[in-house]
């Protein structure tokens, strides 16, 4: 058992790496197509991430996991298989054999310690330079969040010379963020338009949904909406670091109850705070829509 | 003599599933080896004479597949593994129990619940070093396979056993035979003779794995007597950063120590367990040359290598055809054999560094395996040799 078969309170840090998107089409289906001499399928938009950014980003991941430095081993997913590392070192020479094959690289990583009062952990999306850094566990769940928010604003903030977007949430289901925790451990997507929330390729242009703690890159560059319930930090790389007033609202308390049936059904009754009902207004033109989604154009803004 | 459960278990697995396996343990009062031996030969006659009845059917009549039976000692017994597509379950198993029963042996079948072992990661820090035993190359149909000669075989495969035995005390050791599940070796249990009884299982077809692992990292032994390979994986922890360095000395000594046993040898880094056992690493974890590498190779390699590697071992076959060049350091051993190591050890053994990895730059570098293959490249396995009379 660990944290990741387990519900824990817990604070994200979700974090796009710098790159670029385009169409992609599988070699397998190029060759088909050119054995047959058929036109190549359309292809699927995705996000390919740089490699300089990348590698910084998991660094600052690395740090993060490896803080405060303890003797235990740390604990790894890699490949679905779950193994432990004597040192960070270790983890990043794992990384970088994952790294290495094109097909493992598609699996999450993910790094982890855990005491009987807290956790800490990253994930790493190799293909799609999706980053995330989580703290939680007992001290959380039992109302200490300032240093945890505080330690991941600082993250987010630092993120800023190598990340698109980025954002915090507090959630309960460590697993997910391995995958996108806004599918089943985030409200109900009532903004969004269908179920399925989650982290995107257009990340660096559109917002998923709005956060208490939100970094936006350059491609928000003069769209950022002002409001007198946000305030603005302007950050190196034309990055901007926009925090609610009352980071509490957003990180002091448990999510209400949310099950699969609420975030796929998004039943206008249901029970979302407030302050998120509000910041979805107030973030209404910076984000992502399904219709986007569904229409998955290169340049979404165009 | 069949436990309810055994054919309750049998029908809802074939529900959930069109490739149904299932363990049972036979439990009876004969010592555990002459149980396994009659047993054997029970599901030997039976499957058989199931098979051969399959041969003739009249048009439009399906063949039944019998499936695979394998059987193994266990501690409370004797393990009969069927799976494998095996669409008469029901009915062999009655005929097995006939069988016993004419052959005078009572005993009772019910699910085995297989215990739990630990297993290597799937992706790992790890060397390997992959051999080829003394023996022959013969023709098999149009092709040609290696024929190790058995006792060389079983020495290599003893000295193996001992390296991989040498890891700490707080190591816990398993034995996978074909396509058995994988079975803890207990404190009591004599390794090596276990071992050689799965060789001797193995004569034909698959491979023979022992594991021994630890907190720190594990260490297989894995042969496959069908092809006289004889591979060592070491790998977790203790091959990060400067680990290498130990792991490749004493893969290197192993080496020499069973060399004149050996016909070839190479020494890699690698990432995946479970390629390197199963000798495919080389398709499926090294970096590829312009002409993609065969395994058409194996059985030729007493006189041709099948890549060029920062350690080899080359046998006998080799004598006067050794690379030559500034990067290679010889060292000879007895008859004609020889150790040849690239001077630069740390560049093929240290693994992928995180940037270069990022960046699609392979480990070892591009560069340098196009400089090893050049020096290699009269002695190194062309399709066309395999493709000769």
């Amino acid at each position: 058992m660990s944290v990741l078969d387990e519900a824990q309170e817990l604070l994200e840090c979700h974090l796009r790496v710098r790159g670029e998107r385009r169409i992609y089409i599988a070699p397998s289906e190029l060759e088909i197509a050119r054995r047959l001499g058929r036109q190549p399928p359309p292809g699927e938009v995705r996000w390919f991430p740089s490699s300089e950014y990348l590698r910084q980003g998991i660094e600052a991941a690395l740090d993060w996991v490896a803080t405060p430095a303890t003797s235990d081993p740390l604990r790894l997913l890699v490949l679905g298989d779950r193994q432990t590392a004597a040192s960070v070192d270790e983890v990043r020479g794992r990384i970088a054999a994952v790294a290495a094959d094109p097909h493992a690289a598609t699996f999450t990583i993910a790094v982890w310690w855990e005491s009987p009062s807290a956790f800490r952990l990253m994930s790493l999306g190799l293909s799609t330079g999706n980053i995330s850094l989580a703290e939680g566990g007992a001290d959380l769940a039992g109302g200490s969040w300032q240093t945890t928010y505080e330690a991941l604003l600082e993250q987010l903030r630092s993120a800023a010379e190598w990340a698109a977007y980025g954002f915090i949430k507090r959630g309960r289901r460590p697993k997910d963020i391995l995958y996108s925790s806004l599918t089943y451990d985030w409200l109900p997507a009532m903004h969004y338009g269908s179920y399925n929330l989650g982290n995107s390729v257009y990340e660096d242009v559109l917002a998923s949904d709005a956060f208490g703690a939100q970094l936006f890159g350059s491609g928000y560059a003069g769209r950022i909406p002002s409001d007198p319930d946000w305030t603005r930090e302007d950050l190196e790389e034309d990055a901007t670091l926009v925090l609610h007033q009352d980071p509490g609202a957003w990180y002091g308390r448990p999510l209400p109850p949310i099950t699969p049936e609420d975030c796929i059904a998004r039943d206008p009754s249901y029970p979302t705070p407030e302050v998120v009902v509000r910041a979805r207004e107030a973030f209404a033109g910076i984000l992502l829509t399904a219709d986007v989604r569904r229409k998955g154009a290169l340049d979404p803004l165009a | 003599m069949v436990a309810d459960r055994v054919w309750e278990d049998w029908r809802a697995k074939s529900v959930d599933s069109s490739k149904p396996w299932t363990a049972l343990l036979f439990a009876s009062e004969l010592e555990t080896e002459n149980a396994r031996r009659k047993l054997a030969g029970a599901v030997g006659r039976v499957v058989s004479q199931f098979e051969q009845s399959q041969d003739n059917l009249s048009d439009g009549v399906d063949e039944v597949p019998a499936g695979a039976w394998n059987l193994a000692k266990v501690p409370e017994g004797v393990m009969l593994t069927v799976g494998e597509k095996c669409g008469a379950f029901e009915l062999l198993l009655k005929r097995v129990v006939e069988e016993l029963e004419r052959d005078g042996v009572t005993g009772s079948f019910d699910l085995y619940q297989l215990p739990e072992v630990p297993r290597p990661p799937k992706l790992t820090d790890l060397l390997e070093a992959r051999l080829r035993v003394s023996g022959e190359r013969v023709p098999q149909g149009y092709h040609f396979r290696w024929a190790a000669d058995s006792d060389s075989l079983w020495r290599v495969a003893s000295v193996g056993a001992g390296w991989c035995l040498q890891n700490p005390a707080d190591r816990e050791l398993t034995l996978t035979v074909r396509t058995l599940p994988t079975l803890p070796v207990r404190a009591g249990d004599d390794a090596e003779a276990l071992l050689r009884e799965g060789i001797a299982s193995a004569q034909n077809l698959g491979v023979v794995v022992l594991r021994s692992i630890c907190a720190a990292g594990f260490r297989s032994l894995t042969v496959e007597p069908s092809a006289g390979r004889v591979t060592l994986v070491d790998g977790g922890s203790s091959i990060a950063g400067d680990g290498w360095l130990d792991s490749a000395r004493e893969l290197t000594d192993f080496i020499r120590t069973a060399s004149r046993d050996l016909v070839y040898g190479f020494v890699k880094r690698g990432s995946f367990t479970s390629a390197a056992e199963f000798g495919i690493s080389l398709t499926q974890d090294w970096p590829q040359p312009e002409s993609r590498l065969t395994p058409r190779g194996g059985p030729f390699e007493d006189r041709y290598v099948p890549d060029a590697f920062g350690i080899q071992y080359l046998g006998p076959g080799f004598a006067g055809r050794l690379p030559e060049g500034p990067d290679w350091r010889h060292t000879r051993l007895d008859g004609d054999r020889a150790l040849v190591e690239h001077r630069d050890l740390d560049a093929w053994l240290r693994g992928p560094r995180l940037e270069d990895a990022l960046k699609g730059i392979t480990a070892p570098s591009a560069d340098l395996l196009a400089g090893a293959r050049k020096d290699f490249a009269p002695i190194v396995f062309r399709q066309e040799l395999a493709e000769q009379p």
